[in-house]
């Protein structure tokens, strides 16, 4: 938090920025923005527990972005754009410095676009291979546009051994359109690096909006999550699972935006800590005054396995609107030990007794993702990682 | 629906009901506030030179700090210069009886809402059982039953007379959970703070009564700032009361006080609060700026804090009696009802911080907003690295009462220590239809209906204020929601 930056702040935050020639509007909207913010430090109440400064502390180069490659699949159109309109269309870029930072400095977006209609079933897959050595810093951009009645499922997954002083920062827009349903799955195991996502979606009347997002291995990771229900009448479901241990942050923040009546949202994220691990999770409902009938429900359940590791968790509510049902709750705690005591009984060895325990808390969140060989995948992962825990 | 409308508009346009002045000629020093304002508060109540130091020391730390503004409540900027530090009523009564009262004065106290009881009290009638500490604007007027608590070795009086009788414990422990440093408004208070009570409950004694404080903003532009300061010695308890009234006035006043609270080994203090200052008027205009600091600790193993407060007053209101769990074993408790009305708005909560072992701390907090307020619970619950099987469990509830009122929690949850167990839990609802219907079904108006389904709503809360306080607290919740359905 010191002088105040100017306009030259990109080249300041990454050396190596310079305007693309493409999206000028939103580019400029997103540089006026940057030059009267700065990168949050702690002092900013949304990165309070989430020390993301000291990354450009020593600058950043910028890196051509790495590619996200992309399974074909009937029904959807996947392409990379320097015009679409919609990118930067729900305007984040002027309200948060990261986002403003993607904007600037993204080359191209990845467009996903489903047609009115259309039922897609099979899955869309996003791969990003992350590559980044120490010091540089990439940009990435997708939009995803479901449009009236078609339905969608993607994941985006996030692996790669970036090294430890890389950021990759990725911005994913998302239009559901009316009656339509999208499932945004995330998987984020990106060895030592760090990773920024944002994802802001605008829902409209009827649809139907799921997102998974399952937080595995890096050194920092930070996901925004902002829904705004724009239409009435909409069901949204956000659920999160994360597993932290030796010195991983993990930082999970959403929004749910309750604009209009008859509205619906679900959130359960749940989390396990070991080593010196630090957990934030930071969940806001917002209930506009006209959003009436609103039900709005959110959970976050916390299991320390090290007196090392922290866990802070605000679950938030911020209601204008008398005739709404919003309800939230936060737990954090160990594992039961009657239910321990109770497996051991029955010739389970302690670990295999906490991890059938910890694979169940795990399950609440994995069995909102549709797809089955995701599921199952993951499952691998987290034994896998439950395992790491135990050593 | 037509019924619903008038009654919502009869609550809303009810009138405070304590708001008058009396014109006592007052002792004041001028508007604004300089080092020199410091030093005379601290000349006029004879303060020794150490007193004068930590308050000049708060003074010029204050000039470095920034107002606060990550609250969420809305206000004109304060202009601290156009303010008076100290009033003190002129006849300053050096009293045994209450007949050597001003008798104005007493009349104040008569016109207090609460004053049927407490005039007893105050007038040393034979069968009460509450000590009362009165401040009126800036100085504490009157403290009864001295000697029956005397005699037990309880030290119960106004800030001054213990900082003159009791240099060494207060000086000991003033500032010693609330640093001067501690915030904006707690810092100003240490610097220009005038009067308060001061109590001290020795090793072992159960104080034979309950303790009560009243505070009263009586003169023009006048700031309160009062300081409380309770100790609990190893294994004794105390139960300690506070009520606040203002009259009504069309700018807003700032009422800035701190509260410490220490409680040794074994040592049990119940702090409860009503707070019923002037809210201002229907269209928001005048009211209270209430920005208190509270804050307990639990230094000894076993000792107990627990916080009660009602708060219907004020325009805004900012505050959070916290308690720091150092003792093992201590315990922590908070239970409050916060209603606001018209353009009220209240950020409230608590802070329980777990240091020690097996610590345990429970939150109950109900909010209630009508017409154009906004009621948000702010609270953090903090386990540390050593607070080994720390225990929480908070709970917090709103009910709107109007589609105008907003209610907000923001709850911040650090766990550091694997063995802890920390829940959180909160709702959002408005007063169930079904309800009402169920009542009036039974033959109780809508009014009725309400009124009953609230003070069920808070009853959690209610009890656990002493019986003088919850009768009052109950009449005061009634008066404030009479007929507020939306």
């Amino acid at each position: 938090m010191s002088e105040a930056m100017t306009t030259s702040i990109l080249s300041e935050l990454v050396s190596g920025a310079k305007s693309a020639n493409s999206f000028k509007g939103i580019r400029s909207e997103a540089e006026g923005f940057l030059a009267d913010s700065r990168i949050p430090s702690k002092k900013h109440e949304d990165w309070k527990y989430t020390n993301i400064k000291r990354l450009f502390d020593n600058g950043l180069n910028l890196v051509s972005a790495n590619d996200i490659t992309f399974n074909s699949v009937d029904g959807v159109e996947v392409y990379w754009s320097t015009n679409e309109e919609l990118v930067g269309s729900t305007a984040i870029h002027s309200k948060e410095a990261h986002a403003a930072l993607n904007t600037s400095l993204f080359e191209k977006a990845l467009v996903i676009r489903v047609k009115k209609g259309a039922q897609v079933n099979e899955e869309l897959i996003l791969q990003q291979v992350i590559k980044l050595n120490d010091g540089e810093f990439s940009a990435t951009r997708v939009l995803i546009v479901v449009e009236d009645n078609a339905s969608l499922k993607c994941q985006h997954h996030y692996s790669g051994s970036p090294q430890n002083s890389s950021l990759l920062n990725n911005l994913t827009e998302v239009f559901v359109g009316q009656n339509a349903r999208l499932e945004l799955n995330y998987v984020q195991e990106i060895g030592e690096g760090n990773l920024m996502t944002t994802t802001e979606v605008e829902c409209q009347r009827d649809s139907n909006f799921t997102t998974n997002c399952v937080q595995l291995y890096g050194s920092l990771l930070r996901n925004n999550v902002n829904i705004r229900l724009k239409g009435e009448n909409v069901e949204t479901h956000l659920n999160g699972f994360y597993m932290l241990n030796g010195k991983e942050l993990f930082d999970n923040h959403t929004l749910v935006d309750h604009l209009v009546p008859h509205c619906e949202s679900n959130e359960i994220y749940r989390g396990i800590l070991a080593g010196k691990s630090t957990g934030v999770f930071n969940g806001r409902v917002f209930v506009h005054r006209d959003a009436q009938k609103t039900n709005g429900y959110q959970s976050n359940n916390n299991i320390l396995l090290s007196d090392d590791a922290t866990m802070n968790s605000k679950p938030e509510l911020e209601i204008y609107a008398d005739d709404v049902r919003c309800s939230h709750g936060s737990t954090t705690g160990q594992l039961d030990e009657d239910a321990v005591f109770y497996l051991r009984a029955r010739g389970l060895d302690e670990f295999g007794a906490t991890a059938l325990l910890l694979t169940a808390f795990a399950g609440d969140v994995l069995k909102a993702i549709s797809s089955e060989i995701l599921r199952s995948e993951l499952e691998d992962k987290i034994q896998n990682k439950l395992k790491e825990m135990r050593a | 629906m037509a019924e619903e409308n008038q009654a919502l508009k009869d609550f809303t346009e009810k009138e405070y009901e304590y708001g008058w002045s009396v014109d006592i000629e007052t002792d004041e020093l001028p508007k604004g506030l300089s080092e020199d304002t410091v030093r005379a508060i601290s000349e006029k109540k004879e303060e020794p030179e150490w007193l004068l130091k930590w308050r000049l020391k708060a003074y010029r730390h204050w000039l470095t700090l920034k107002e606060p503004k990550w609250a969420h409540v809305k206000y004109p900027e304060i202009d601290f210069q156009d303010m008076i530090y100290y009033s003190a009523p002129k006849n300053k009564p050096e009293i045994s009886s209450l007949d050597e009262v001003d008798e104005d004065m007493l009349k104040t106290f008569e016109k207090l809402g609460i004053s049927l009881e407490e005039q007893k009290r105050l007038m040393n009638v034979a069968g009460s059982n509450v000590a009362v500490d009165a401040v009126f604007d800036s100085v504490s007027v009157k403290t009864t039953f001295q000697e029956t608590l005397r005699e037990k070795g309880v030290i119960f009086c106004s800030f001054s007379e213990a900082v003159k009788d009791h240099p060494d414990l207060v000086r000991k422990y003033l500032g010693s959970v609330v640093p001067y440093t501690d915030n904006y408004y707690a810092t100003l208070n240490s610097a220009v703070f005038s009067d308060g009570s001061f109590c001290y409950i020795p090793k072992g004694v159960r104080c034979p009564m309950e303790l009560s404080t009243y505070f009263r903003i009586n003169a023009m532009n006048t700031g309160q700032f009062e300081r409380t300061l309770v100790i609990a010695d190893e294994d004794s308890y105390c139960s300690y009361l506070e009520g606040c009234t203002a009259p009504q006035r069309d700018e807003n006043q700032l009422h800035a006080a701190v509260v410490e609270l220490v409680a040794h080994k074994g040592a049990e203090i119940k702090y409860s609060t009503v707070q019923n200052w002037y809210p201002g008027d229907k269209n928001g205009k005048g009211g209270i700026y209430n920005f208190v600091t509270k804050r307990g600790i639990c230094t000894g193993a076993y000792a107990k804090i627990s916080w009660t407060q009602v708060e219907t007053g004020s325009a805004v209101t900012w505050k959070y009696p916290s308690t720091i769990l150092k003792g093992d074993n201590s315990i922590g408790e908070f239970y409050s009802v916060a209603v606001t009305n018209n353009y009220q708005q209240a950020d409230t909560g608590t802070k329980m911080i777990h240091l020690g072992k097996n610590t345990k701390s429970t939150v109950i907090s109900k909010g209630i907003s009508a017409g154009f307020s906004n009621n948000s619970y702010r609270g953090l619950v903090k386990i540390g690295k050593n607070a080994t099987n720390a225990r929480n469990f908070s709970q917090c509830d709103s009910l709107l009462l109007s589609s105008t009122s907003g209610a907000h929690t923001f709850p911040y949850i650090e766990c550091g220590n694997k063995s802890a167990k920390v829940e959180h839990e909160a709702t959002t609802s408005k007063v169930g239809e079904d309800q009402i219907f169920y009542c009036n079904q039974r033959g109780l108006d809508t009014e009725q209906a309400i009124g009953l389904i609230v003070n069920g709503y808070c009853k959690e809360v209610l009890n656990k204020l002493p019986m003088e306080f919850a009768v009052e607290a109950q009449k005061l919740l009634s008066i404030s929601l009479e007929g507020s359905v939306g």
